[in-house]
C-alpha cells in the first residue's frame, strides 16, 4: 500500500548533512517530491520537511537508517496519507 | 602547546592510544609525514605498497584487537583507493579512522591537482566524515572521530584534512570526546519476556554473530548456553566467539555452513539471535526462514531490528549487558532430544561431506585437508585471516577455533585481496601470536604488492596459497547453474615462489599429499615470513550449499 509521507527531520546545521540524508533516500529509490530546509530559531539547528511516496516497510527502514546519522537530533513521520492513484 | 596542524594530528592519535598506523605519503599529506619524525618513539608507521593495503591492514589490526585501526594517505587517488576498504569496514562494523590529505582549502572545488571529493564519495560508506580546514579543529574532531568509530555499532570514519590546515599553527590542548546522547537503557519487561521464552522452549537455538565479539560477550554467551543447554551456531563473522570443539557447538550458519546448523533453524521453537543481523547469506529465502519460531533479537543497532526477520522480543543493547541481565532469569534445562537431532545431522554431514574432505584419498590435495592439518598442528592457537572464495568457506568450516578474534575475514562486502594486508595488520596487533593467511590464487594477486611490507618490516606472517588455478567460487556457480560454461574463471598464474623469493621471502610449493605434513611443519616452525603454495584439486565444489533463493531447509549436501 502506497502512502504520501511527510517526514520531519531535525539536525545540526553542518555541511554535508543534507547530502547524507538525500543519499539515504536515494539508496531506497525514493524520489524526494518536496523538500523544505531552514535553520530554526535555535542557531545551529536545522529543520527538514520531506515529502515522499512510499510503503510502510520501506519508510520504516528509511527512518531507522536516518537515525544512524551522527548530526541527526530527531526524525519522525509527521503525516501518512494513503496515496490515491 | 603551540604547534602546527600536522603535529597536532599525530599528537591527537597518540592521546587516543594509537600505537600503529598504516599509510602511504603524497603531496597533500606531506606536512604530516614530516611530523612523523618527532613521534617515532610513540607511533609506529607502516609503509604499505597500495593505499588499499593500508586500509585493509588497519582493518586487520582493528578486527584483531577491537581498537580503531588507523590509516593515513594523500589526496586524490590516495584517498579514492581507500573506498573499497572503507565499504568493507562499514558492512562488517569495523572501527577505523582514515585520514586523507586534501588540497589547500582555497583550491577546493577547482579540480586542482590530486583533488577528489572524498567526503562526498564516502558519505554512504562511513559512519561519519568531516573535512578539516582549520588547524584549531584538529584535536576536537579527531577525538570525536575515535569516539564515533568505536561506539555503538563500530564503523569507519574519514577525516579529510587540507594542506593549509596541516601547516597552520594552533594551541594544542587535547580533550577526549564527551558523548551527548544518553546511554541505551534495557527494558526490563523485555528481558523477562525473553527469559520466559527461553525457559519454556523445548528447542531453543542460540545464533551468535559478530556483535558478541565486538561486545566481548563470549563468557556471557557460554554461561547462557551451558546453563540452559542450548545448541550454539555462529555466523561467518561470529566464528571464534564460541569454541568450535565445545559439545554445545553445532556449526556455522549460512550458504556454506553446516548441515544441521542450517536445517534445524526451521525446527527450533525459540531463536536467540545475539549480535547478528540475519544477513541474506544466513537466512536464504526469507519466506522459508524460521516461520515457526519465536525470535529474540539481541542487537545494538535499531536499524537491524525487524529489517529482515520479525523479532518477537527485542533487547536493544550491547550483547554483554543484555546477556548479563538475561542470565539472572534463566533456569537450568536439558534438551536431549533436540541435541540428538543436531548429532544425527552431523553424522549425515560427516558421512557425505566432511570425511571425504578432511581425510581425502583423491589424487590431488583437497583444501579441507590443509585446513584440518593446520588446525591440529596449531591446536587452534593461531589467528586465521582468510580471503574470499571457496578457500574462505572451507577454512571457516574446518578450522577448530578456540580463542576469540582468531578468525578474520571479509564477510559483508566479500572483498578479494583482503587477506594479505589484513594479515599484516593482525600480525602487528599481536606480534608474538601466529598469524596465518589462507588465500586463493585469485585473491592473492589482488594485493600481491603488500609482500613488500612483510619483507620491509620482516613480519613473520605465514601465507598459505590454496592454488586451484581458478576463481573457484565463481567457477562452482558456473558449473552448477550455468551448465559448466566457464566464463573467464580460469587463471594462468605466475610462479608465486619466484615472486616471493624476489621479495626475499622464503617460499615453497607442495603438490603431493606425502609432502604436505613436512611442509606445514616447516612453515609453522619458521620464525621468518613464509609463503607456502599448495596445489589443490582444480575443480572441487564446496558443500553443503544453500543455493540462491532456496530456504535453509533446502540445504544441499551434494
Amino acid at each position: 500500500m502506497q502512502y504520501i509521507y511527510v517526514i520531519s527531520v531535525v539536525t545540526e546545521n553542518t555541511l554535508r548533512v543534507l547530502q547524507r540524508i538525500a543519499g539515504i533516500f536515494a539508496r531506497h529509490r525514493l524520489n524526494i517530491e518536496q523538500m523544505n530546509v531552514f535553520e530554526t530559531k535555535n542557531k545551529g539547528t536545522s529543520c527538514f520537511s520531506i515529502v515522499i511516496h512510499s510503503d510502510a516497510k520501506t519508510t520504516d527502514r528509511l527512518i531507522k537508517q536516518l537515525q544512524r546519522i551522527i548530526e541527526l537530533l530527531e526524525v519522525k513521520i509527521s503525516s501518512q496519507i494513503p496515496l490515491q492513484e | 602547546m603551540k604547534m602546527i596542524g600536522a603535529q597536532a594530528i599525530l599528537q591527537s592519535l597518540v592521546q587516543e592510544g594509537v600505537e600503529v598506523l598504516f599509510g602511504y605519503p603524497g603531496g597533500a599529506i606531506m606536512p604530516t609525514y614530516d611530523a612523523l619524525h618527532d613521534v617515532h618513539a610513540e607511533l609506529r608507521h607502516i609503509l604499505v605498497r597500495h593505499e588499499q593495503g593500508a586500509v585493509h591492514a588497519a582493518e586487520g589490526y582493528a578486527r584483531a584487537t577491537g581498537k580503531a585501526g588507523v590509516c593515513m594517505v594523500t589526496s586524490g587517488p590516495g584517498a579514492t583507493n581507500l573506498i573499497t576498504g572503507i565499504a568493507d569496514a562499514m558492512l562488517d562494523s569495523v572501527p577505523l579512522v582514515c585520514i586523507t590529505g586534501q588540497v589547500t582549502s582555497t583550491l577546493l572545488g577547482t579540480d586542482a591537482f590530486q583533488e577528489a571529493d572524498i567526503i562526498g564519495m564516502t558519505l554512504p560508506v562511513t559512519k561519519w566524515n568531516y573535512q578539516i580546514t582549520n588547524a584549531e579543529e584538529i584535536p576536537t574532531i579527531i577525538a570525536k572521530a575515535f569516539y564515533i568509530a568505536r561506539s555503538g555499532r563500530p564503523g569507519p570514519v574519514l577525516l579529510d584534512i587540507t594542506k593549509d590546515a596541516q601547516l597552520e599553527f594552533l594551541n594544542f590542548v587535547y580533550v577526549p570526546y564527551a558523548a551527548k546522547k544518553e546511554v541505551i537503557c534495557l527494558n526490563q519487561e523485555s528481558v523477562k519476556q525473553a527469559a520466559q521464552l527461553i525457559n519454556q522452549a523445548t528447542k531453543p537455538y542460540l545464533l551468535v554473530g559478530h556483535g558478541v565479539l565486538i561486545a566481548e560477550a563470549e563468557k556471557e554467551v557460554m554461561e547462557l548456553a551451558v546453563r540452559a543447554n542450548i545448541p550454539v551456531a555462529c555466523t561467518l563473522l561470529g566464528l571464534s566467539a564460541f569454541p568450535t570443539a565445545h559439545p554445545l557447538y553445532v556449526g556455522m550458519l549460512g550458504m556454506h555452513g553446516h548441515y544441521g546448523a542450517n536445517l534445524l533453524i526451521n525446527q527450533a521453537d525459540v531463536l536467540i539471535a545475539v549480535g547478528m543481523r540475519f544477513d541474506d547469506r544466513v537466512t536464504g529465502n526469507l519466506a522459508r526462514y524460521a516461520k515457526q519460531a519465536k525470535v529474540i533479537h539481541i542487537e545494538i543497532d535499531p536499524a537491524e531490528i525487524n529489517k529482515n526477520v520479525h523479532a518477537d522480543v527485542v533487547l536493544l543493547a550491547d550483547a554483554k549487558h543484555a546477556l548479563q541481565q538475561l542470565i539472572d532469569y534463566i533456569e537450568p534445562n536439558q534438551h536431549p532430544c533436540w541435541h540428538n537431532e543436531f548429532n544425527l545431522c552431523h553424522e549425515v554431514e560427516y558421512e557425505h561431506v566432511i570425511a571425504k574432505e578432511i581425510h581425502a584419498t583423491t589424487m590431488h590435495i583437497k583444501m579441507a585437508e590443509v585446513i584440518h592439518q593446520l588446525s591440529l598442528k596449531t591446536a587452534g592457537d593461531a589467528t586465521l585471516v582468510t580471503d574470499v572464495g571457496q578457500h574462505q568457506m572451507i577454512a571457516a568450516r574446518y578450522f577448530q577455533f578456540k580463542y576469540a578474534n582468531s578468525h578474520i575475514t571479509s564477510g559483508g562486502l566479500g572483498t578479494m585481496g583482503f587477506a594479505l594486508p589484513a594479515a599484516i595488520g593482525a600480525k602487528l596487533a599481536n606480534p608474538t601470536h601466529e598469524v596465518i593467511a589462507i588465500i586463493g590464487d585469485g585473491g592473492f594477486q589482488m594485493n600481491i604488492q603488500e609482500l613488500g611490507v612483510i619483507a620491509q618490516e620482516n613480519l613473520p606472517v605465514k601465507i598459505v596459497i590454496l592454488n586451484n588455478q581458478y576463481l573457484g567460487m565463481v567457477r562452482q556457480w558456473q558449473e552448477l547453474f550455468f551448465d559448466k560454461r566457464y566464463s573467464f574463471t580460469e587463471l594462468k598464474n605466475p610462479d608465486f615462489i619466484k615472486i616471493a623469493q624476489g621479495y626475499g621471502i622464503k617460499a615453497k610449493k607442495v603438490t603431493l599429499r606425502s609432502d604436505l605434513n613436512d611442509a606445514l611443519n616447516d612453515m609453522l616452525q619458521s620464525n621468518a615470513p613464509y609463503l607456502l603454495e599448495i596445489a589443490v584439486e582444480k575443480e572441487a565444489n564446496v558443500f553443503p550449499m544453500i543455493p540462491s533463493g532456496a530456504g535453509v531447509d533446502e540445504v544441499r549436501l551434494f
